[in-house]
């Protein structure tokens, strides 16, 4: 009997085969987390004085990122960070600091390759199944992960997407998810590893692949991973990766339930307040009056997402009444951005430039008041997430924020390209 | 040995995809304060809630519920006021994964929702995962529990159970 991609991968993490079902302790590849209050402070605190672990056998598994609440902007998320690099420093772990959000500069300094198991606290880890392997949010069960480098986990179901047809014009990976959000439903994959392949998946950018799979939790899915092709091989050769096995599931794999999505067919999606469960149609919500916009975060922020908001914005004007952040996943997206002009393009047609931080996502910086609407490409648009819990979030893909914010009010931007 | 689950239902949220923060509301996210988060819990569905709930007490939930990005707050404040488990039509898998870890009994029970009213007597047995509403003398067999969620619940979390288990032999 075949294989998933997913049993393939946690089959090669035991030694041995395991399907479907199995409850197995697994070594993760790469036990990775960001600093946030309760999280890298706690470990600390469970390690040192509960466990009393002085030592890990493996520290070079581990990597952890300061990229939430930074910059500090107070004394006290200043000494967050200062435990967390106390924490890197007693056990060896390597620490990146202001090198970007952590879920894609993991996958930028080469510790991402086809077939690995990587786990974080945070579920958008699964955006590195876009290069074949992976990652599973085991929030507060991390502690296991440092304390043991084993996890305990029930091998979920596949649920297969089949990708057919290509997109068309102003429509982008960010509508590619919510459409099948809307399709089947927020938990039409519940519990259950997304695997991405098909016609289509080939005809998508890297950049659009790892936007597909970090929101795989709003599916319900436990993670999402994807078929490698050349265009990942490419990824990985540029990051410096070169020693590893393609990923692809067997011809008579076993899935729990599979769909078919014919890209030609998707359209620009709004997925409205209060919740990342409600996707209509643009032209439901054409015209709202809309305040602010924010592209970036995990999900979006990438080279791709930028040519999208510049295509768009080139040689045009935000409007006054309205504020665009743009905000790199990483620092090295931000240095290309520069260096392909794009950062020029979008401060000239009125954008707000950032450094790469995850904190307009989370309302840290850019936050929104009451009664203020915003078009959004971060992860979640719940009441408060971006400041007030009277603001109201509406996701969208970058053609759409940007075409928005010429207009101050939801615009299909079909219409402007 | 495992928790007694023999209580009434404290409420039932017959929606798909609850999102759990809005149990103490997302401005409490953050706070760590536990008679704060008391006096928060559940106000939006039933003011007084927690003068009504007491010790044994059990929540229901419809499917995929603690869908979205699931904070810890929301199920600190429903343990502090007695509640000693969620059940469930099925339950969002990072949720899962969070309360499990924390040592708190979510059990799966399809057709749950159709069954429970708010008030009702019910009792878990362990062993037969078989939930009975003996008010209604009403049996429903629930999903099986995985054995580490068993374990994590009899130790009361992560820490003690890592300390008992798989730490002791080191």
């Amino acid at each position: 009997m075949g294989q998933t991609i997913a049993e393939k991968v946690f089959s090669k993490n035991y030694g041995t085969l395991v399907r479907t079902g199995d409850e197995k302790l697994f070594s993760p590849d790469v036990i990775t987390a960001y600093d946030y209050p309760g999280y890298i402070d706690k470990y600390e605190k469970q390690m040192v004085e509960e466990l009393k672990i002085d030592k890990v056998r493996h520290p070079e598994k581990f990597v952890l990122f300061i990229d939430h609440m930074y910059p500090a902007g107070t004394p006290k998320e200043q000494e967050i960070h200062a435990i967390t690099r106390r924490f890197a420093k007693r056990y060896g772990f390597k620490l990146y600091e202001g090198h970007g959000i952590g879920h894609q500069v993991i996958s930028e300094k080469g510790y991402i390759r086809p077939g690995r198991f990587v786990v974080h606290f945070d579920g958008h880890i699964s955006t590195v199944g876009a290069l074949g392997a992976i990652g599973v949010g085991i929030r507060n069960s991390m502690i296991e992960a440092f304390a043991t480098e084993k996890v305990s986990l029930i091998v979920p179901p596949t649920v297969r997407i089949n990708l057919t047809g290509k997109l068309g014009k102003g429509v982008t990976s960010r509508d590619i998810f919510h459409w099948i959000v809307k399709e089947i439903g927020p938990s039409g994959c519940r519990s259950s590893i997304i695997e991405y392949g098909g016609p289509g998946l080939k005809s998508l950018e890297m950049d659009e692949r790892f936007t597909l799979c970090n929101l795989a939790m709003f599916l319900g899915g436990v993670s999402a991973v994807m078929e490698t092709d050349e265009t990942t091989d490419s990824y990985l050769r540029e990051h410096g990766v070169h020693d590893y096995d393609q990923m692809v599931p067997d011809k008579d794999a076993t899935y729990f339930k599979e769909f078919t999505f014919n890209l030609d067919k998707v359209e620009p999606v709004i997925v409205m307040p209060p919740t990342p469960a409600n996707t209509v149609p643009i032209s439901d919500v054409i015209g709202l009056p809309i305040q602010s916009g924010y592209i970036g975060s995990c999900a979006s922020g990438r080279i791709k997402d930028f040519i999208q908001a510049v295509e768009i914005l080139e040689g045009k004007r935000v409007v006054e009444s309205f504020r665009l952040n743009a905000v790199p996943t990483t620092a090295a997206i931000q240095s290309k951005m520069s260096q392909l002009g794009l950062t020029t393009k979008l401060i000239e047609a009125g954008a707000l430039v950032n450094i790469s931080t995850c904190d307009f996502c989370i309302g840290q910086m850019g936050a929104l008041s009451d009664g203020e609407r915003s078009v959004s490409t971060g992860t979640l648009n719940i009441p408060g997430r971006m400041g007030s819990n009277k603001a109201e979030i509406y996701t969208a893909s970058p053609y759409t924020i940007a075409a928005t914010a010429i207009n101050g009010m939801i615009t299909d931007p079909r219409t402007l390209l | 040995m495992l928790p007694k689950i023999n209580g009434r239902i404290a409420w039932v949220f017959q929606e798909e995809n609850f999102d759990i923060d809005l149990i103490v509301g997302v401005d409490n996210i953050k706070t760590k304060d536990i008679e704060a988060l008391k006096a928060v819990c559940m106000k939006e569905y039933d003011p007084e809630f927690a003068k009504y709930v007491r010790q044994g007490d059990v929540i229901i939930g419809g499917e995929n519920f603690g869908y979205g990005h699931p904070h810890y707050p929301s199920c600190r404040a429903l343990r502090a006021l007695g509640i000693t488990a969620i059940i469930a039509e099925s339950f969002a898998p990072g949720f899962y994964r969070g309360e499990s870890t924390n040592g708190f009994p979510l059990i799966e029970c399809p057709g749950v929702t159709k069954t429970a009213s708010r008030w009702d007597q019910v009792e878990f047995n362990w062993d037969t995962e078989i939930l009975y509403f003996t008010n209604k003398n009403i049996k429903l067999q629930c999903l099986g529990i995985p054995k580490k969620s068993k374990d994590l619940i009899l130790y009361g979390g992560i820490i003690e159970y890592l300390k008992n288990t798989r730490l002791k032999s080191v």
